[in-house]
């Protein structure tokens, strides 16, 4: 009898100890990462013998691992989202950084240079000021530049965390299944907390999902469907490269089986803190370097081709102020050819060039062709966009004038193979306009440079009849190559002389008194595009007659000497302000409002920055109290309540106390049976 | 629900940082002195901003072009009231010249006066601005407008005609200048047929411009400046006494016909022709082409022929009625750039004006969307105030209680 006693004693001993100890581990792992309170069971045993086998397993429920795993892949990715969305977003908060302003100054100067063309201070001060803007376009792309590097580094680090989060997970599938699923050796319960805990950490890196097999691994699978972890603890890595821009790392898997094979991966979908960072690169901070880019470069070109058709403080044609660099197409890693493609702005194109990449893709064939695409924010060609040349021989250059639909998105492409031929399928990305907004330059710091004046010169006969005046002279190509102008600054055949022979017609003869043109008949007095009219279209400027001429009036037109007041060619410049210089898609229909102005442009692109911020930062907020709901729920299951396990304390004391008493029970009974037999 | 102990600590931190951070944000509010922290808390609103913040600094910029402008036009109309001053005295000098009862010393004192006038209405038309460039000068602002020709010694006008423009708003640039070519070149010098030729029976015969008036338009219509032949008018006088007169050898349509009287004058088109002598004969004369004359020049003229022809009776009758109307055409011009001038300040005027009112209504609206409202700042920075501390407060009872405090 008492043996029996004492071996329920024992066992009540033994239980209330396995309780306590239970007891204390889940209070001395309260503040133990990803720890998941345990319980002990017990049975009873067979015939009443006390208390049987105990077990300890964790209180956990699947489901709400699964939701917070879930939930902090989004949170992470918001929030990674959020923080360099905010970067970008307080950049352009502050003033000082505001290119708007760098414009509106550069005119405001140009406004006072107008009114005092002659004087070189103000001249100065414009160029001073086209500096500042330059400067501000530089800081500008230089701080979303070096956003760009730090993504490049995050991504490193991020892939790096998750490959070692991938490998632990790996490591303790194998332990874990190597003590099997049998009752006698249930695997260590803290390696299973280990590896829930490290799949939480590579879920806030992406978003994974995960399969239990049958031996007790889990397998984990990306969000796109490729798996990461497989069985018998294989696993796959990830690994951040530049392709084809070795300045713009990508997430490739790398296989287990072939290193050598890395496979793409779709970057919208990856989730978490790396899809967080590829989401931002891709959907906001490389459209607002290429609008920043083609803000550059339409202000400079536009600005540069008025400025060409005017006269400088030296009475000679006038030059660039801005230089642009060129760029180099990049090869795809896939090309087999060995040809080269760079490019150049092509100059007065800059209204045809819209804020995207570009994608040349060579096709081999009887001619040899070439097709221009424009790119989208995923880096897929926008369909609709594309245009087709030939090409007649190499190195082949291509522009507005010789590509088909005299179209090429505003660009002059180049392409050369002396140092390898192009093969059938080759492609090149172009990004005119990543380094635009960087390597923007003034060409010269020259006050006498700036054009306002205009090249010509009207003026009536004093002794004329009539009162017949000079109306506006639109001057609309100054390139000696297309136009009677000559460099550096003079007009061929001028002065020329226009004579009004009556019934609404003028004779046009050049400086040797050679009749060179006479006009139709005008009727209606109204006397515009007197050399259109005349035949002759390749002067490159147009003018009208206004008032009453008589028959026999003359007029002379000439190359405007001497004319420093002249302020003509500044009005015109100061008028790019508000007119429409830049395209806003690369496809539109023949109809659509299609350009606007620097400032709707600049303004588009801020409203763009805080529209992307304000919508991640509801998204932040929305996935951060999911994520705080999915985390109450999980604690509520498995998360230790002190107060409850101080009961329990108690609890399991009193039961001890009351087994111990059990056993010196048996031993009184015990002392008894032996003094009884004495 | 079943709290842990993680959840309780969690619960009630992440409490107080969304505290912290409200009031964070309206404390920036209020130090910034505006609603729009970045672009994220109103992105449409900070596009407009910027559209208006450019068309603020633009108004700005072409309000100070206006008042330029109003300077400028100022000066030279200033300058050219001097100038038709002094215009009036010349034409009050010159006719006085007429007075048959004049010595030519009397009329020498008189041509000094005028020289005196030339060189005045001289230096005002070389009159310089603001900026230190010829005011009439056209384009060329650093060529003198009006200088002397030593060899001919006639004044002749050296600039062009460019006028020189200011934006005052977006699609309106008033010109700041006019070139003297417009105001003082572009004089029409008197029209007069050329001294007759007599010829045939006639032996002399004289042609005297009764009606200029008549006269001038006769000549703005009949002058052809592409055929040279059709200006030359022939009397033809027949043997019956009767004359015709034809152009360029064809009759006219009406053909004018009439009687001849020996020394009777034929009025024709403002003229009047004398022909002495006996029919059958002709009378040549025909229409010069038109030549401009500016003041200087009409008083160079005019002096010339008292001080250096010492002309008198009739040959300088016809100078001074050249002198009278050449200076009566002078003034119109001076008169007629005068009050073009007058409306430009009054278009000037009024623009500025709209434009102010257009300012203040952008700046009212960029104010609207961009600045903070005091009140509901404030108010909104203690009512966070408050909430932060309701939150601490809370923490502190929330996480002192435990279990374990009471079990000895």
């Amino acid at each position: 009898m008492s043996d029996s006693l004492l071996k329920i004693g024992t066992s009540g001993v033994l239980a209330s100890n396995g309780l306590l100890s239970t007891t204390s581990n889940n209070i001395a792992n309260l503040n133990t990462k990803g720890y998941i309170r345990q319980s002990t069971e017990y049975d009873s045993a067979i015939l009443g013998m006390g208390v049987g086998r105990g077990t300890t397993d964790r209180i956990v429920n699947e489901f709400t691992l699964r939701q917070v795993r879930r939930d902090t892949s989004n949170v992470g990715f918001t929030s990674q989202y959020l923080s360099e969305a905010t970067r970008v977003d307080t950049l352009f908060a502050n003033s000082a950084n505001s290119v708007s302003t760098g414009v509106t100054d550069l005119f405001k100067q140009l406004q006072a240079a107008n009114n005092d063309p002659a004087n070189n201070s103000s001249r100065q001060l414009v160029l001073g000021s086209a500096q500042t803007l330059i400067n501000k376009f530089n800081t500008l792309s230089n701080l979303v530049l070096e956003q760009r590097t730090y993504i490049n580094q995050q991504l490193d680090t991020y892939v790096n965390e998750a490959n070692s989060a991938v490998g632990t997970v790996a490591l303790l599938n194998k332990e874990i299944a190597s003590y099997g699923l049998g009752m006698n050796t249930p695997p260590p319960l803290d390696l299973l907390d280990k590896r829930d805990e490290a799949l939480r950490k590579l879920s806030e890196m992406m978003e994974i999902t995960t399969l239990d097999a049958k031996n007790g691994e889990k397998l984990v699978f990306l969000a796109t469907g490729q798996s990461l972890i497989l069985e018998q603890g294989k696993f796959n890595m990830l690994s951040a490269e530049g392709d084809p821009d070795i300045n713009r790392k990508v997430v490739k898997l790398q296989l287990d089986f072939n290193s050598n094979v890395k496979m793409d991966v779709e970057s919208t979908s990856l989730g978490g803190r790396i899809g967080g960072l590829l989401e931002f690169r891709a959907k906001m901070l490389e459209p607002t370097q290429n609008k920043l880019g083609q803000l550059a470069l339409a202000f400079g070109d536009s600005f540069n081709t008025q400025n060409k058709l005017g006269m400088d403080a030296n009475g000679q044609l006038g030059k660039d102020i801005f230089t642009f660099p060129t760029f180099n197409g990049l090869a795809v890693d896939r090309n087999t050819g060995g040809g080269q493609v760079t490019a150049i702005l092509e100059p007065g194109r800059g209204i045809d060039t819209p804020p995207n990449d570009f994608v040349v893709t060579f096709t081999a064939g009887v001619p040899d062709q070439f097709t221009m695409e424009a790119l989208d924010e995923n880096g897929k060609a926008i369909a609709g966009s594309a245009v087709t040349t030939n090409i007649a021989g190499y190195p082949a250059t291509f522009n507005t004038g010789n590509a088909t639909g005299g179209f090429l998105y505003g660009l002059e492409v180049t392409l050369d193979n002396s140092l390898g031929a192009f093969a059938d399928g080759d492609q090149f990305i172009l990004k005119p306009l990543t380094s635009a907004a960087q390597n923007i330059q003034l060409a010269t710091t020259r006050g006498e440079d700036l054009a306002l004046a205009g090249p010509l010169r009207g003026d009536f006969n004093i002794n004329n009849l009539g009162n017949g005046k000079f109306g506006d002279i639109v001057v609309t190509d100054t390139d000696p190559a297309t136009s009677e102008f000559s460099a550096p600054g003079s007009l061929d055949g001028a002065p020329f002389e226009i004579r009004f022979i009556g019934g609404d017609q003028f004779e046009i003869r050049d400086s040797a008194n050679t009749l060179v043109g006479t006009t139709a008949i005008m009727a209606g007095g109204q006397y515009n595009n007197i050399l259109a009219s005349a035949g002759l279209n390749n002067y490159g400027f147009d003018f009208s007659i206004t008032g009453v001429p008589k028959a026999g009036d003359t007029f002379t037109l000439a190359y405007n000497d001497g004319g420093f007041k002249d302020n003509r060619n500044g009005l015109v410049l100061g008028q790019l302000q508000t007119m429409d210089t830049m395209r806003k898609t690369a496809v539109a229909s023949a109809t659509a409002d299609n350009k606007y102005s620097f400032n709707e442009a600049y303004g588009a692109m801020v409203g763009f920055v805080g529209e992307k911020t304000s919508q991640i930062r509801i998204a932040a907020e929305s996935s951060n109290s999911l994520l705080e709901q999915s985390t109450a729920w999980y604690e509520s299951v498995s998360g230790v309540n002190l107060d409850e396990e101080a009961a329990n304390l108690i609890r399991f004391q009193q039961s001890y106390a009351a087994a111990a008493k059990i056993i010196s029970t048996s031993q009184t009974i015990f002392d008894t049976l032996l003094a009884a037999a004495r | 629900m079943r709290i842990s102990f993680n959840q309780k600590y969690d619960q009630s931190l992440s409490g107080i940082l969304r505290a912290q951070d409200k009031l964070l944000t309206a404390s920036a509010q209020l130090e910034k002195q505006t609603k729009i922290l970045t672009p994220a808390d109103d992105p449409s609103g900070s596009a407009r901003v910027v559209a208006l913040d450019q068309q603020i600094t633009q108004t700005d910029q072409y309000q100070a072009n206006s008042i330029g402008l109003k300077n400028s036009l100022n000066i030279e109309e200033t300058v050219l009231t001097g100038i038709r001053k002094s215009m009036d005295q010349a034409r009050l000098l010159t006719v006085s010249l007429g007075n048959g009862a004049y010595s030519q010393l009397d009329r020498s004192a008189i041509a000094k006066q005028l020289e005196n006038i030339r060189s005045e209405v001289f230096d005002l038309m070389n009159q310089k601005d603001a900026n230190g460039g010829y005011l009439f000068s056209g384009y060329q602002e650093q060529t003198q407008s009006y200088s002397l020709n030593v060899a001919t010694g006639y004044y002749q006008f050296n600039g062009d005609e460019g006028q020189k423009s200011l934006q005052v708003s977006p699609s309106v640039a008033l010109p700041s200048n006019d070139s003297g070519k417009n105001i003082f070149e572009d004089v029409n010098a008197r029209y007069k047929p050329t001294a007759p030729v007599a010829g045939g029976g006639v032996s002399s015969a004289k042609i005297i411009v009764l009606d200029q008036s008549a006269f001038d338009q006769f000549y703005q219509k009949n002058y052809d400046g592409v055929t040279a032949a059709n200006n030359d008018y022939q009397v033809q006088i027949a043997a019956g006494n009767t004359y015709e007169i034809f152009r360029n050898g064809a009759s006219l349509t009406p053909a004018v016909t009439g009687s001849f009287a020996p020394g009777e004058p034929i009025s024709f088109k403002g003229l009047t022709i004398t022909a002495n002598g006996a029919a059958p004969g002709t009378v040549d004369f025909s229409l010069p082409s038109p030549s401009k004359s500016n003041i200087l020049n009409t008083l160079t003229d005019i002096i010339n022929a008292v001080e250096r022809d010492l002309q008198s009776g009739d040959v300088l009758a016809e100078k001074i009625a050249d002198a009278l109307v050449q200076i009566d055409s002078a003034t119109l011009k001076v008169d007629g750039t005068v009050s073009a001038i007058g409306g430009r300040q009054n278009s000037i005027d009024n623009i500025f004006n709209s434009n102010e009112d257009l300012q203040l209504s952008n700046k009212q609206y960029r104010a609207d969307i961009y600045e903070v409202d005091y009140a509901s700042a404030i108010t909104e920075l203690t009512k966070q105030e408050t909430a932060l501390e309701a939150v601490q407060a809370t923490f502190n009872k929330v996480t002192g209680t435990s279990l374990f405090d009471y079990i000895r």
